[in-house]
């Protein structure tokens, strides 16, 4: 009973945050899956995780983002140095860019439907895409194979995570500019923002654990450790990462260790590890976060997480090299 | 790449620091310099003598990785106002590189990639003894130099023969395969390598079941050391290792054996600090800036050693905000030092002989097949640490 009350409480602030909702259809549930070495999006319904398509894409797949109306999904396809645009209803290829997006790895889309922004790994840059115009119209050097991008809250600023030199750039949007960097524990990749919005989570793939930046100072204020039974330090590489709306509890991928773990967001302190595939990697959540799906690099599968019970429910196959999971609900 | 290619590269990284230093948040210049020390004239970065006459790839000296390691140092420093600074000096031999380090002290560099042979490493290492300088070995994998003849300046990014074939043994175990034919070449070097396989097979319980020496020559009065039937017949084995530093024999061996048998060490499956075709953990986007940077040449495993000392020496510098030498070199020194090195776990240094631990690949000519430590091989502090000497087995005393 209690947790049916915080869940509609959660809806509620969702809604509340979720601005361009409004503009929305009703999800189609669908859950895509980027498969970075099959060159291809799996996706699968969203109740029976059977699979409804396999959809050809360029190579290399990983970051994907929702226009906000949710009829377009754009695919960073890296080695293509493409994006594809997949329409959500035909679930078809119906457009690329291709100019002036090289060796993309990560696109978000901002709220108002105008700008792309991405990362190009090998150029060690962030770009802005002009959706309206139809072109680049910022592309400002960062840190070394820079893979994350993080729109704050209200659109101003992105963060963009540079694996290989320990640093998150922020830049203005949409102009591009570099206004910050900060440094980090070693090889930063994903963040995730708590809901009322004090701390910034990254997770520090090679330091083996996730800093707690204070979202105002930028001070890297608290750093969140594992230690699952059995594994040494080294062999703990958290990735993905995500945090529910409640604020409560967070999950991080622990790479290496074939395991997400579960972490109380108060305390800062781990309840839980699950057992997953092979390199597990990215973690996302469903609207209702009921569910959260998490990548594994290497088993070729994503792995379902109960988030009420906390418990995993079952594996899913999909392609080759797994990245993201992005749904449409 | 010549000398004014590599003007012209020079010239674009500074004015892309300049132009990176322009951002706000630009500390005040630092300055950090460091130079590559190599030979004139080096046998090992001659034409591979089975490929004369042909196109094939030369080896190349590891100052290419090197250089990669400086773009990626300025790009790490360069948006925190951190500069670094790469020279290149080359002298006839040991004596001469000594010399070299004290002319560029004077200059106020500090910091050394040592790229020589195993003798001409360790006379080096033994004659600046006791100066504060950061020698970073990134050729010599001589077991000695993180032996007998260690020392406390010299810090080694190339991993030892000890590491490497004790890849190569857990590979075997880990395949059953235990039974071992070993062919050993001539040069001193193939002395050290079965010397290390020997040690390895020991330490992981492979059986050698016989060891012969060869010889490359077609004169049929050497038969029993130059022909490969006689060579690899009259025993059973799961495998034949061969030590071949020339490399020419060992490119003969696949597929001459007189039991259809794998060959590894010189060929076949090799361990290897670096292999291009390493498609994990961030390697594929290296290889590629390497390439660009290297006019379409392969990332060798010397690269990798030169890349990373010059990454080490940013992270020491980024992570103290400073250009101090006595400050770079206690981070190095610091036991929770580790740094990244794109093949999964972390590396640190080893700090009874400053060797850095490291993942070991397993490559055949176009793949790699698997990243040593393999699953299964376990330690009590570091599974790294089940490759290579251990420190209760050390014999480096600094």
């Amino acid at each position: 009973m209690k947790s049916w009350k915080n869940w509609l409480a959660g809806a509620a602030f969702a809604a509340a945050l979720a601005l361009p909702a409004a503009a929305r259809a009703a999800g189609t549930g669908l859950i895509f899956v980027s498969n970075e070495k099959g060159a291809s999006i799996t996706v699968l319904n969203g109740k029976t995780y059977r699979r409804v398509a396999v959809i050809p894409t360029g190579n290399l797949p990983r970051g994907m983002a929702f226009n906000p109306a949710h009829t377009l999904l754009y695919v960073a396809c890296g080695d293509s140095n493409e994006i594809d645009i997949i329409d959500v209803k035909t679930l078809k290829v119906v457009g690329r860019i291709t100019k002036g997006v090289p060796d993309v790895e990560q696109v978000v889309v901002d709220p108002t439907d105008h700008y792309l922004y991405m990362t190009n790994e090998n150029n060690s840059a962030a770009s802005i895409y002009d959706l309206k115009a139809k072109k680049i119209i910022a592309f400002t050097r960062v840190g070394e194979d820079p893979e994350m991008v993080f729109l704050t809250p209200g659109a101003k600023r992105i963060f963009i995570s540079a694996e290989s030199t320990d640093m998150v750039n922020i830049l203005a949007v949409p102009s591009g500019k570099l206004l910050q960097t900060i440094l980090t524990d070693q090889r930063p990749r994903r963040f995730a923002l708590t809901p009322d919005h004090r701390f910034l989570w990254v997770s520090c793939e090679i330091a083996g654990l996730v800093d707690v930046i204070d979202f105002k100072t930028l001070k890297i204020v608290h750093r969140i450790r594992f230690a699952p039974e059995g594994f040494q330090k080294d062999q703990l590489s958290p990735v993905g990462i995500a945090i529910l709306r409640d604020g409560k509890t967070g999950y991080v991928a622990l790479g290496h260790a074939d395991r997400v773990a579960v972490v109380n967001a108060k305390t800062l302190k781990v309840e839980k590890y699950l057992l997953t595939g092979h390199r597990p990697w990215m973690v996302t959540l469903t609207h209702n976060e009921h569910r959260a799906f998490v990548t594994n690099g290497e088993s070729d599968d994503i792995t379902v997480l109960n988030t009420r019970t906390n418990r995993v429910i079952r594996s899913i196959p999909v392609g080759r090299y797994p990245y993201g999971v992005i749904i449409d609900d | 790449m010549t000398e004014r290619l590599r003007q012209g590269f020079v010239a674009l990284l500074l004015l892309a620091a300049a132009l990176l230093g322009a951002g706000p948040a630009r500390a005040a210049g630092k300055m950090v310099s460091v130079a590559y020390l190599g030979l004139v004239h080096d046998a090992r970065y001659q034409p591979l003598l089975a490929y004369h006459g042909l196109n094939f790839e030369s080896p190349h000296r590891p100052y290419l990785g090197a250089l990669l390691g400086l773009k990626d140092a300025n790009d790490f420093g360069g948006l925190l106002g951190i500069s670094f600074r790469l020279a290149k000096v080359e002298a006839k031999d040991a004596a001469g590189l000594v010399a070299a380090i004290g002319a560029e002290k004077a200059k106020g560099t500090r910091i050394f990639l040592l790229d020589a042979p195993g003798p001409v490493t360790a006379a080096v290492a033994k004659a600046t003894r006791g100066q504060h300088i950061l020698l970073f070995n990134v050729a010599a994998r001589s077991d000695a130099l993180r032996g007998p003849a260690c020392q406390r300046q010299m810090f080694d990014t190339i991993p030892s023969r000890a590491m490497l074939s004790d890849a190569l043994a857990q590979y075997l175990v880990a395949r059953k395969w235990r039974r071992v034919l070993m062919l050993v070449g001539p040069g001193p070097q193939d002395a050290e390598n079965a010397a290390a396989f020997r040690a390895s097979a020991h330490k992981f319980g492979l059986r050698v079941v016989a060891e012969r020496k060869f010889i490359i020559s077609e004169d049929p009065r050497n038969r029993a050391r130059n022909n490969l039937a006689l060579l690899t017949g009259g025993v059973n084995y799961d495998t034949v290792y061969i030590a071949d530093q020339e490399g020419e024999y060992a490119l003969e061996l696949p597929y001459q054996t007189q039991l259809p048998r794998l060959v590894i060490g010189s060929s076949g499956l090799r361990a290897v600090a670096w292999h291009w075709a390493w498609q994990r953990f961030g390697a594929p986007q290296v290889t590629r800036r390497f390439w660009r940077l290297a006019k379409a040449q392969r990332m060798t495993s010397g690269d990798f050693a030169a890349w990373i000392a010059m990454k080490i020496v940013a992270l020491a510098a980024v992570r103290t905000h400073s250009g101090d030498f006595a400050k770079i070199d206690a981070y190095v020194r610091r036991p929770s030092f580790q740094i990244d090195v794109y093949k999964g776990l972390p590396a640190s240094f080893r700090p009874w002989d400053n060797q850095l631990r490291q993942p070991i690949l397993l490559a055949t000519h176009a793949w790699v097949i698997g990243a040593a430590p393999l699953p299964g091989f376990l330690h009590p502090v570091t599974n790294l640490d089940t490759l290579g000497i251990d420190k209760p087995q050390s014999t480096c005393h600094f």
